[in-house]
């Protein structure tokens, strides 16, 4: 019977022991009864909802209290389970964090501050529930998961962001992020930026992506589209320099503190290998310095026709040359002619 | 900071777009439009016009983009201080621009006094 819990003993690991571990399985298997028969709209049964916010909590390393609460968050809400009965076998701090989670589970119901106002255990356990839903959207009708992944990116993302939990806060944009394109129509364009995006530092990614998506999914269908991926692609490297720029004058504010001179050696010293290691990969193809050569061209278009044109007439040669000295140097035998 | 703004055309459309009318908010693709520039060239602009404190940015409120069933957008403002520095930079860059060309170019053909 407990066949669905097995996710959560895995991510559980040894961690939980004894009556911990116990009242752990009690809960699963008081939540496995009441929602039994109960369907998720995808047609999995309901308990593997609940294991599944159980299992992210116990990747973040909480407590016995938080899984269990994880486990039985939904049985006030949607089966006939009496609060006194939970109340007599769990106890009062779980039974809070349920009361905690059902304030929450309606609009009308939370105060309009719930985001700062809200304990912050019920906060974590209600933004599991919300990551676990977000994953599993795709059964939801499309106009509620519109709503449901806006929401996510507007009120929820923010949340985990201001409890530390970066990794959710990541994932629950991503994935908010990627069902909105979708839903507009721009998978496609969307998962181009997000890749091309990659080179962005990443504390200012999230911040950049969102507005580009609110940008591309305001253009009509078609062509403005299509430009507007390739120019943004295009203008991806100067965007990284540009915001990477800002992040070492921030960082270099900061070593001025400690040894300014020793961190701005070590960061000129691993800017310089991974530009060694990135020239290297560069000319070991042909059709990567070509691609090269055009990105260069296509950047200076942007700022000045002028340029483009010089450098259209004057790298090819010098580029040619370098090539071949680099591979002479670095033995390019391995090139692909 | 505002010695490492460098004064490229772009630059100065950007700049030109925001002070047609200091006080309005503007969206990326607005500015897009009113500039003349391709995507790729206007965030690195507006990304460092942020940084020099010439503009600053904030996200549009959720009443008006909920309504409209869109993700919110980013609204771009150039601020006081930026409004003043753009004026003299865009003005500068145009005069160090007219006396590169020597007197004999523009003098007795060009209609410039």
């Amino acid at each position: 019977m407990s066949g669905h819990l097995q996710p959560l003993l895995k991510a559980v690991g040894g961690s939980l022991t004894g009556e911990r571990l116990r009242l752990v399985r009690r809960a699963y298997e008081v939540a496995e009864r009441w929602h039994s028969g109960q369907l998720r709209r995808d047609g999995s049964p309901y308990i593997t909802h609940p294991v599944a916010v159980a299992v992210i909590l116990a990747e973040l390393d909480l407590d016995h209290e938080m899984l269990c609460a994880a486990l039985l968050h939904d049985v006030l809400a949607d089966t006939a389970c009496p609060e006194a009965e939970l109340a007599a076998e769990f106890g009062a701090p779980i039974i809070d964090l349920l009361r905690g989670m059902r304030m929450l589970d309606y609009a009308k119901r939370r105060p309009p501050e719930w985001p700062v106002s809200t304990d912050e255990r019920v906060l974590t356990l209600k933004l599991a529930d919300r990551l676990h839903n977000q994953r599993t959207i795709s059964g939801l009708p499309e106009a509620r998961q519109r709503v449901n992944s806006q929401e996510n990116l507007d009120v929820v993302a923010p949340v985990a962001r201001r409890l530390g939990l970066t990794e959710v806060e990541e994932e629950l944009r991503r994935l908010a992020m990627a069902n909105l394109s979708g839903a507009g129509g721009a998978r496609t364009f969307f998962g181009a930026i997000t890749a091309g995006a990659i080179m962005l530092p990443a504390a200012a990614r999230a911040r950049w992506l969102e507005e580009w998506l609110g940008e591309l999914l305001a253009l009509p269908v078609g062509r403005a589209r299509y430009r507007f991926t390739f120019r943004l692609l295009a203008g991806m490297p100067r965007m990284a320099l540009t915001l990477r720029g800002q992040a070492a004058l921030a960082g270099g504010g900061r070593a001025a503190v400690r040894d300014r001179r020793t961190a701005v050696a070590e960061r000129a010293a691993a800017v310089g290998r991974a530009a060694t290691r990135c020239l290297r990969w560069v000319v070991r193809s042909d059709l990567r310095t070509w691609a090269l050569l055009g990105w260069l061209v296509l950047d200076a278009a942007a700022e000045r026709i002028t340029d483009a044109v010089v450098i259209v007439i004057t790298v090819p040669p010098v580029l040619a040359a370098a090539v071949h000295a680099i591979r002479a140097r670095i033995g390019g035998g391995g090139g692909r002619g | 900071m505002q010695a490492g703004l460098r004064m490229t055309m772009p630059t100065q459309a950007v700049l030109r777009a925001f002070l047609a009318d200091p006080l309005c908010e503007r969206y990326g693709l607005e500015l897009c439009d009113l500039a003349g520039l391709p995507s790729g060239t206007l965030y690195p602009i507006l990304a460092r016009l942020e940084q020099a404190g010439w503009v600053e940015s904030r996200w549009e409120d959720p009443e008006a983009h909920v309504a409209e069933g869109r993700p919110r957008r980013r609204y771009y403002r150039v601020t006081t201080d930026g409004a003043q520095q753009a004026r003299e930079a865009i003005a500068k860059a145009y005069r160090a621009r007219r006396q590169r060309v020597p007197g004999w170019v523009t003098g007795p053909v060009g209609g410039l006094p």
